[in-house]
């Protein structure tokens, strides 16, 4: 483990009392049941709770309004299931990995787990710049058949934007987004999409590309399981062929 | 038993899922089969509204506290959800196991507010429960109602069996030791009737409505109301804690997964109210006041925050700067949560105790706007609703503030207020002009910003069991002309005007002071898809004027009508401790100008003293 300090502006009161050398934790977590339905918003203030409850010496962000130095490495939808998601959060001192880990779980609700920790040393940038694919899983009856009908075209357009509010409405090829499919069973596929900051290809858009007048209706898209198994960043790996 | 599932394609098709599926920290899960009694608690508004309730969270709480009751929780779905259960017939479920309610021994709503009627039918309705009590058979659940309406439920008495009158923490659990005892000796030749009556005689402040006979007179008037039976008690009196610090009050809060509307920790300072303002309900069914200790109130506040990992301790009563221990706690608290991101709120703080000290204390918090409730623009009129601040207490208060560094502040009004004229319009609008200018007297170098005052409006809705129970609202055309006539006065662009639908203060104003008649006109008004009545935007006022008409009943009967004091009140067989005799004496005082000391200069000899506590014996 790298005893690399990342030096932070500390507000006055707390630098009394607490070590001047804080370090971030790298944690894997996963989210399943009722917490599923959560927006990214509710899981940033569920994580800051459970900060709070854990009782870990965390670091704020200074100002009137300070929140804990948390960074999520790729917000997460609602509906969508997270086997292996990432956060990284700033202490004081240097808390055992474990310990902390094992203190946030025990105050989390039972649906989110936090199941590894480590130091994260590296010099400088956001996780959320690290980020460049992320692996899924979708499931719904005979859906490797439709996908398989779906990627046969040049393109696979799906439409963005809102009529709503005055937005524009445009067609995005999100074939190019795609990076790998498998297809484990008739009702599984696995699927490697762009995700991150420069590109990013969201689950609920790819399925609802998937649907036709006929075939694949939006509320099977909606029905669809989606887990999200995990977050490639770069290096992690090479981005396989299609 | 059974559990109800939600397709994924419904909860992703609605506004906010995560109000349905509960998994909440802090939320409490049970084995069914290990518990004799299930019991549901209902909030008739959204899941957002109800959690920020403080009383259901400590019922809950309390409850689950238990071996033998496993209590859960139901909210209103918003319309977009309601409407796909409909669709596919999902019933409403609660939270914790996904239970339909009507599976429950125990089915218990929390009335806050008179416009959450209509959706108590629905989740009634949706629940599977019958929606009229008449209609419910041996193996329906018991469905109760608690909170501040329950001092006058005739317009929902058809719909509940039993309704607890008072604080309910006591009621309940005895309630719920009796139902025990009478499902133990056979669920199967359970006795409905025979528990609610033995509930009624044996429990204080349980009042079962249909144990009790209403006769009209000819001019619609009430002649009498009765007990049918010498078992049940003539006139009920309310239920109390009288010493909240030996009352059950839970640390391990359940939070929220989304948002709530108050979405803090909820400090207790103290129940009741010394004030006596003459048009507040709530001031008058709680008395008297009773204090919990600071000490106590602190280790709560600590304690809860640690569990609940809130960053806002709120503090919550009526009037919270008349706690006698305010500055040692709220030094204490401060104290105690500095280098954290925790901050302290302080609510309704009174213009005539408001320091340096205790802005300096909320400016250390986060919150940045401060709220006063001056309710009355002119002397003349503050002493006729016995709100006992002055211009002084006001224009100190703005400099206090302004010196502090603050440029905006809220002041609640209300207009149409018995023995209100124009005079006391101008007076709003002078008052809030006077605190523009008093902005602009302040040392430069602390303006730094541009003052702005909001001036809010509600309507005066005479309410029962205060001095103005007998009084008239206006007619609807003349608080629109109120509200305009004080619109066109409020010139500055640094005062920005709200107010309070009109509409929706008419029929409060009905149903605060309605009859058993008016469950006809609510049970009308749910089966033509009437709810979220307290949202401005989903309420129909046009559809109860007419349903109203059609039932043979007037609005202005119940709203713009001044009774007279000999008047049988549709609440006469209810007691909240203070006597007729006291309110009909603020009355006449309120008429000639006359002002009523708080509790703790002089006694006023109100009646609440009969319960034998609080400040009463301080």
């Amino acid at each position: 483990m790298s005893k690399y300090n990342i030096t932070l502006p500390v507000s006055p009161n707390l630098r009394k009392n607490e070590p001047d050398i804080t370090k971030v934790i790298r944690f894997n977590f996963s989210r399943r049941g009722a917490l599923i339905y959560i927006a990214h918003l509710d899981m940033l203030r569920l994580f800051e709770r459970a900060l709070i409850r854990s009782g870990l010496k965390f670091v704020s962000s200074q100002g009137f309004n300070p929140r804990p130095l948390m960074v999520f490495a790729l917000p997460v939808g609602i509906g969508v299931e997270v086997d292996n998601d990432l956060v990284e959060i700033t202490f004081y001192g240097g808390p055992d990995t474990e310990q902390a880990a094992d203190k946030l779980n025990a105050s989390m609700p039972p649906d989110i787990r936090i199941t590894n920790a480590h130091y994260e040393d590296r010099a400088s940038g956001s996780i959320m710049a690290m980020v460049n694919s992320a692996e899924y899983t979708f499931m719904h009856k005979d859906l490797s058949r439709i996908v398989r009908t779906a990627m046969c075209g040049e393109v696979l357009n799906v439409t963005k934007g809102s009529k709503g509010k005055g937005g524009k409405v445009k067609d995005v090829d999100i074939k190019p987004l795609i990076h790998k499919l498998d297809f484990p069973d008739d009702n599984t596929i696995k699927a490697v999409f762009s995700a991150g900051s420069k590109n990013n290809l969201r689950p609920d858009l790819f399925l609802k590309a998937l649907t036709t007048d006929s075939g694949f209706s939006l509320k099977n898209a909606l029905d669809t399981v989606i887990i999200r198994n995990r977050i490639f960043l770069e290096g992690d790996h090479q981005v396989a062929e299609k | 038993m059974s559990t109800v599932y939600i397709p994924r394609h419904i909860l992703l098709s609605v506004e906010k899922p995560a109000r349905y599926v509960g998994g909440e920290w802090n939320s409490v899960l049970k084995d069914v089969h290990d518990v004799y009694i299930r019991t549901a608690l209902c909030f008739p508004d959204t899941y957002e509204i109800g959690m920020s309730h403080l009383g259901m969270k400590i019922l809950y709480h309390m409850l689950n506290e238990r071996d033998d009751v496993f209590c859960e929780r139901a909210y209103m779905p918003w319309t977009d959800m309601m409407s796909r259960m409909k669709e596919d017939n999902i019933p409403l479920y609660t939270l914790e196991t996904k239970t339909p309610l009507n599976e429950f021994d125990i089915v218990g709503f929390t009335l806050q507010y008179e416009m959450c009627y209509s959706n108590v039918l629905h989740m009634l309705d949706m629940g599977g429960i019958p929606v009229y009590a008449k209609d419910r058979k041996q193996d329906d659940p018991i469905v109760i109602a608690g909170g501040p309406c329950a001092f006058n439920i005739e317009p929902m008495a058809d719909f509940f069996d039993a309704v607890f009158i008072g604080e309910s923490e006591d009621q309940l659990s005895k309630f719920s030791d009796l139902y025990r005892e009478y499902i133990l000796r056979g669920k199967d030749t359970f006795d409905r009737d025979g528990f609610l009556a033995e509930a009624a005689s044996s429990i204080q402040g349980i009042y079962v409505p249909r144990f009790y006979e209403v006769k009209y007179n000819d001019d619609e008037t009430i002649r009498s109301i009765r007990a049918y039976s010498q078992d049940v008690p003539d006139v009920i009196t309310k239920a109390l804690i009288i010493e909240p610090d030996k009352a059950y009050f839970p640390v391990n809060l359940i939070v929220p997964n989304t948002e709530a509307v108050h979405d803090r920790v909820s400090l207790e300072l103290f129940r009741g109210c010394t004030r006596g303002c003459r048009f507040c309900q709530a001031g008058f069914v709680t008395r008297p006041v009773r204090e919990r200790d600071p000490g106590l109130l602190l280790d709560i506040a600590l304690k809860s925050q640690k569990a609940t990992g809130y960053e806002e301790i709120g503090l919550l009563s009526l009037s919270t700067s008349d706690y006698s221990g305010f500055k040692e706690l709220a030094s204490s608290l401060i104290e105690n949560t500095e280098g954290t991101n925790t901050s302290i709120s302080l609510p309704s703080l009174r213009l005539d105790s408001f320091t340096a000290d205790i802005l300096e204390k909320a400016s250390k918090s986060r919150k940045s706007g401060l709220t006063f409730a001056p309710e009355a623009g002119t002397q003349k009129l503050r002493n006729v609703i016995n709100k006992n601040i002055s211009d002084n207490d006001l224009k100190d208060a703005m400099e206090i503030a302004f010196s502090g560094g603050r440029n905006t502040v809220k002041l609640y009004f209300m207009l149409g207020l018995p023995t209100e004229d124009d005079d006391d319009i101008d007076g709003i609008s002078i008052l809030a002009h006077d605190i523009v200018r008093s902005y602009w007297q302040i040392p430069g170098e602390t303006r730094r910003r541009k003052p702005e005052i909001t001036v809010s409006a509600a309507m005066f809705i005479p309410k029962p069991f205060t001095p103005f129970q007998w009084e008239s609202q206006d007619q609807l055309d003349e608080l629109y002309r109120k509200q305009n006539y004080l619109r066109d006065k409020l010139k500055s662009k640094y005062i920005k005007f709200q107010w309070h639908g009109s509409k929706s203060s008419v029929w409060e104003a009905v149903l605060a002071r309605g009859d058993r008649r008016l469950s006809k006109v609510i049970y009308r008004a749910f089966q033509e898809g009437c709810c979220f009545d307290a949202w401005d935007d989903k309420f129909d006022f046009e559809a109860y004027e007419r349903i109203m008409s059609e039932e043979g009943l007037d609005i202005s009967f119940y709203a713009n009508r001044k009774r007279l004091f000999d008047e049988v009140l549709p609440w006469d067989h209810i007691s909240c401790g203070v006597s007729k005799e006291f309110l009909i004496n603020e009355n006449i005082k309120a008429h000639s100008g006359v002002t009523t000391d708080e509790c703790r200069s002089i006694c006023s000899g109100c009646g609440a003293a009969a319960f034998g506590g609080g400040v009463c014996f301080e």
